[in-house]
């Protein structure tokens, strides 16, 4: 089974009153200072679909994911953050150095506590994305995300030798959409359940 | 909370190209790793003598306060092209390389 998620970026010149009512548009939650590389919304692909027309004042970049594995410790989570991690692993990347890459992220959340619920997909649409793997997770806190799991010695130490282009095993592209925004509700219960 | 955070560079050199090496880390790397925060605190040679026939390690150990400078050397490497540029070339001169990262650990008391 597979779900859509999508980041949407705001085009230079948009209709005000047409990104007002974007803004307004409680299937998407807006990107918190601090994001990179991922616009200004998520739109969960829960619920609603994103409000039509929007590729009038928006890039949408919409995502098929297909679930490798997740947890679900707090069905009732609500909020208060939620964050995506879009990469791209490089095509000539050896499959063992892939499976290797997959298997140490999702080790994370036993490392870092400050994980409540997480999913790991691959990307399998559309044809022509960028994006190769999604990686979400759920926080109850801002600094959950910003302290707990940046700073966490399994992150730095382990972790992003997948993407440091100063380490020889990286394999994950520079350009990464990292991306979170408040919730009051749990959307990977809505992926998991 | 993790405090100093050392960076361990590991290059294996194909024979013969030591200096080459060495020149490269001293006119390509230092400036800029002084830049994005890195202390160069040690380097090593072993085996402890050029060997010509079989490859030496070249050690380099570096320094950076704290997690947060960790990522802000992370970071800045991140965003210069040169950097991983600058790796391809030493790469090409080396059989194998490795960059690890060390904490302080404490040492037990040894009974006698």
């Amino acid at each position: 089974m597979s779900r859509t998620l999508a980041l949407v970026t705001l085009a230079e010149g948009a209709d005000p009153s047409r990104v007002a009512e974007l803004e307004s548009a409680a299937v998407l939650g807006k990107h918190l200072p601090g994001t990179v590389g991922g616009g200004h919304f998520t739109w969960d692909g829960i619920d609603d679909p994103i409000p039509p027309g929007f590729e009038d004042v928006a890039d949408v970049d919409l995502v098929e994911l297909e679930l490798i594995d997740g947890s679900l410790a707090d069905p009732d989570f609500t909020g208060e953050i939620k964050r995506t991690l879009l990469l791209r692993v490089e095509p000539d990347a050896p499959a063992d150095s892939v499976a290797a890459f997959e298997r140490d992220l999702m080790a994370m959340p036993d490392h870092i506590p400050a994980i409540v619920n997480w999913a790991f997909s691959r990307v399998v649409g559309p044809p022509g994305t960028r994006w190769t793997h999604s990686w979400e997770q759920e926080y109850y806190t801002l600094d959950g995300l910003k302290v707990d799991y940046m700073m966490s010695p399994h992150h730095w130490g382990l972790i992003d030798g997948w993407f440091d282009p100063e380490i020889p095993r990286q394999i994950v592209d520079l350009e990464l959409a990292h991306v979170y925004h408040a919730t009051a509700r749990s959307v990977l219960a809505a992926a998991l359940g | 909370m993790v405090g100093k955070i050392h960076v361990l560079d590991e290059l294996t050199v194909e024979p013969g190209r030591l200096d080459e090496v060495r020149r490269l880390m001293t006119e390509g790397y230092m400036a800029g790793a002084k830049a994005r925060g890195m202390t160069l605190e040690q380097t090593w040679l072993t085996p402890p003598i050029e060997l010509f026939d079989q490859p030496n390690t070249l050690v380099y150990l570096w320094s950076v306060p704290d997690a947060a400078a960790w990522w802000a050397m992370r970071g800045a490497a991140g965003r210069d092209p040169s950097v991983a540029g600058f790796w391809a070339e030493v790469d090409a001169c080396c059989v194998e390389r490795q960059r690890r990262f060390l904490i302080d650990d404490q040492i037990g008391e040894v009974e006698e």
